[in-house]
């Protein structure tokens, strides 16, 4: 396809094709011609019969009958122009052979239908409506064989055969160049309108052409353009790949940074404990003991700081036993943060694949574990957290995905209503199980009576990059939507303006426990 | 269509179409029997009567005759050419033994339907043979004084309407015109057996 060459090629091309599609054109409508004219003669050699048996059936002679010669020729000789015509039609449609067999086969036709009809003049309008009837193949040649038959067939009937029978010529010996001439007359405007005819078929046929190379030139050019999409697109992969690493990383060091605080404040509070630990008084008691070992007892009984250590060395122990459980507390909370940070890098290590890790366990035991790791946390900053938890029995979520998106929630609730600097500060947390429309879901609902949001900021909120804290970057809210989105959730945002608070919604849906047994087997296969 | 070239196909059905054509315009064209040679005069034995002075036609037909059908209608013109000048008689020719009602035909209300036109019953083909009739479409014209002026048929060819030496010939007797001729072939079923 020359459609990249230059435009004598080009034209060229069109040219080559306007042939090909006019020659298809042509042998369509020759073929459909050919076909009526099969059905026409068929047609033609039945009523020829009717018309005989009609208005002939009988020849006399005296009081005996037998059947008209015209009865037979119209049997006979009118199945005989019938044949061929329609065998070719059939087996040989389109070809120029075919063409001109049925144009004679039809004038024939009018002569016999002429001859049966007793020369009636109506009859004759036969031969015209055949005429206008062989135009339909927009071929002004089959004319010639059709106007031929005319002209021979009332030369020989008005020539020869009256004079034959007369033996005087009559004084219309030149009729039948009459009826020829109106023949012909007729002739010169179906020529015309046959080559008009064939002229409008090839333009047809050329502009379709044209169409078609303007077509192939479009679709060159949509698989050029493709290809450099192709090109541009593996290169915005490319760069999308150098992205989402730098997103996969800014995620994992965001999440990380909310459980780090909590790390940070668990590890700040032992080390405060141990610093302030009663663990040196019980020391100094020990010395007092080794130094009066000798005579513990009168130690003990008699000397005025000896009477009071046991009481001492008791009171010590209480407070050890109080600090241990406050610091085996923090190091659990500790601990529940590295597990969650050692979960966050898992997860981020394993994006590609599916991630998911469901337990089952009740929303409100999500939730307490997201406040002991943020909002734990701020209890000194005098922040009021309200549990409005429905009675829920286990399920199986994903519950680190769960906490992570929590604890985004939390921490911005946390900021917001300490940038509000209320005396109040209440952050409400929610859960609760909805049945009504198809799956069941569950909603985690975090409101707060914060700075409130903005009507305009409300549509970009979990846009990437989009943040109102000066120390923010635009990614909690974000991330927390897609791993909603990979839970089959969403996160929802409602808010009446700037001053009246917040509220955040998780909603995912709940698993059967059916499903959450082929998910373990699932991935105790894999 | 087997062993034919596609060529000579086209050619032998053309050539088969041809003879059959000529065979059937040759039956056409083959005219009937001629009757006895007719007196000059209006016969003496006919039981049809002429109107003294006038020129007059009368024409034979057989009752069920489809070719006359194109013979009645050359009538028909001569008759709307002729307006009242013409006496023209038609009979239907009733062979021996003919059963009721066989001269009750299409071509005996076509006859009648012609202006101008008597039809009569020439029973047992009586006047047919005094006329020297033989075939059905059988035209006699007497001039106004009786004499036999021309006999024959009026058409071309059997069924076959249209220009002919005999319609010709009767319309310029009509008009008072030469005809070129005085005999002509007739066209059609016989009248008898």
């Amino acid at each position: 396809m020359p459609f990249s060459a230059n435009s004598a090629t080009l034209q060229k091309w069109i040219n080559d094709r306007t042939d090909v599609l006019r020659s298809e054109q042509e042998q369509i409508l020759w073929k459909q011609t050919d076909r009526l004219f099969a059905m026409l003669l068929v047609l033609q050699w039945i009523a020829a019969v009717a018309m005989a048996l009609w208005l002939s059936p009988w020849a006399w002679q005296g009081l005996d009958r037998y059947v008209h010669p015209h009865v037979w020729a119209a049997v006979f000789i009118g199945g005989l122009i019938t044949v061929l015509p329609v065998s070719l039609a059939i087996w040989r449609p389109g070809e120029t052979m075919t063409r001109m067999v049925i144009a004679i086969a039809q004038m024939l036709d009018s002569a016999l239908l002429i001859h049966l009809s007793g020369g009636r003049i109506e009859t004759h309008f036969h031969v015209f409506g055949s005429l206008a009837f062989l135009s339909f193949y927009r071929d002004w040649r089959v004319l010639i064989p059709a106007t031929l038959v005319v002209a021979i067939d009332h030369a020989l009937r008005g020539i020869f055969l009256p004079a034959s029978v007369f033996g005087v010529i009559t004084a219309s010996p030149w009729r039948w160049v009459e009826h020829a001439g109106w023949v012909i007359f007729e002739d010169i405007f179906l020529v015309w309108a046959c080559v008009r005819g064939a002229r409008e078929m090839a333009a047809l046929a050329h502009r379709q052409a044209e169409l078609e190379a303007s077509h192939h030139r479009v679709e060159a050019e949509v698989v050029r353009q493709t290809k450099r999409l192709e090109a541009v697109s593996q290169e915005l992969v490319s760069t999308a790949r150098r992205a989402g690493m730098a997103d996969v990383a800014t995620g994992v060091l965001h999440n990380v940074g909310n459980v780090l605080n909590s790390i940070n404040v668990s590890a700040c509070m032992v080390a405060d404990k141990l610093r302030k630990s009663e663990l040196p008084g019980l020391a100094k008691a020990g010395d007092l003991l080794r130094s009066n070992q000798n005579d513990l007892a009168a130690f003990l009984t008699s000397d005025a700081h000896g009477k009071h250590l046991p009481k001492f060395i008791m009171e010590v122990a209480d407070c050890l036993g109080q600090e241990q459980a406050v610091i085996l507390s923090e190091l659990r909370t500790l601990g529940q943060g590295l597990e969650h940070i050692k979960h966050i890098v898992a997860t981020q290590q394993e994006h590609a694949k599916s991630n998911t890790l469901r337990v089952r366990i009740t929303p409100a035991e999500v939730v307490e574990e997201a406040i002991r790791m943020d909002l734990g946390t701020a209890s000194g900053g005098g922040i009021q957290i309200v549990r409005e938890f429905e009675p829920i029995e286990a399920v199986a979520i994903d519950k680190h995905k769960v906490i992570q998106i929590l604890i985004n929630l939390l921490s911005n609730a946390k900021r917001a209503v300490q940038a509000a600097g209320r005396p109040a500060k209440q952050v409400t947390i929610t859960t609760r199980r909805v049945n009504s429309t198809g799956t069941p879901r569950l909603i985690f609902q975090v409101r707060d009576n914060g700075i409130g949001i903005s009507a305009e900021n409300l549509t970009c909120i979990f846009s990437h990059g989009f943040t109102t804290n000066q120390d923010g970057h635009g990614f909690g809210l974000h991330s927390a939507a897609n791993v909603a989105g990979e839970m089959g959730g969403v996160v929802t945002v409602a808010s009446d303006g700037p001053g009246t608070g917040s509220c955040f919604t998780l909603e995912i849906p709940v698993v059967a426990s059916s499903e959450l047994e082929e998910l373990i087997t699932a991935r105790k296969v894999a | 269509m087997i062993g034919l070239g596609r060529r000579a196909l086209p050619a032998v059905w053309l050539g088969l179409v041809a003879v059959s054509m000529a065979a059937l315009v040759r039956d056409q064209m083959t005219p009937g029997a001629a009757g006895q040679s007719p007196s000059r005069q209006w016969p003496a034995a006919a039981q049809l009567r002429r109107d003294a002075g006038r020129l007059t036609l009368v024409m034979f037909l057989h009752p069920q005759c489809p070719c006359s059908r194109a013979t009645l209608n050359e009538l028909a013109v001569v008759m709307s050419r002729a307006g009242g000048d013409l006496d023209a008689r038609v009979l239907m020719v009733l062979p021996r033994s003919a059963p009721d009602g066989f001269a009750q035909s299409d071509l005996m209300r076509q006859a009648a339907a012609i202006p101008g036109v008597r039809v009569g019953i020439d029973k047992d083909a009586h006047d047919a043979r005094a006329f020297g009739a033989a075939t059905s479409g059988d035209v006699s014209v007497f001039s106004s004084a009786g004499d036999l002026v021309f006999k024959g048929g009026i058409t071309d060819g059997r069924g076959h309407e249209g220009d002919n030496a005999g319609l010709d010939a009767v319309l310029d007797i009509v008009f008072g015109r030469k005809p070129l001729i005085d005999r002509s072939p007739v066209f059609g079923c016989p009248l008898e057996n």
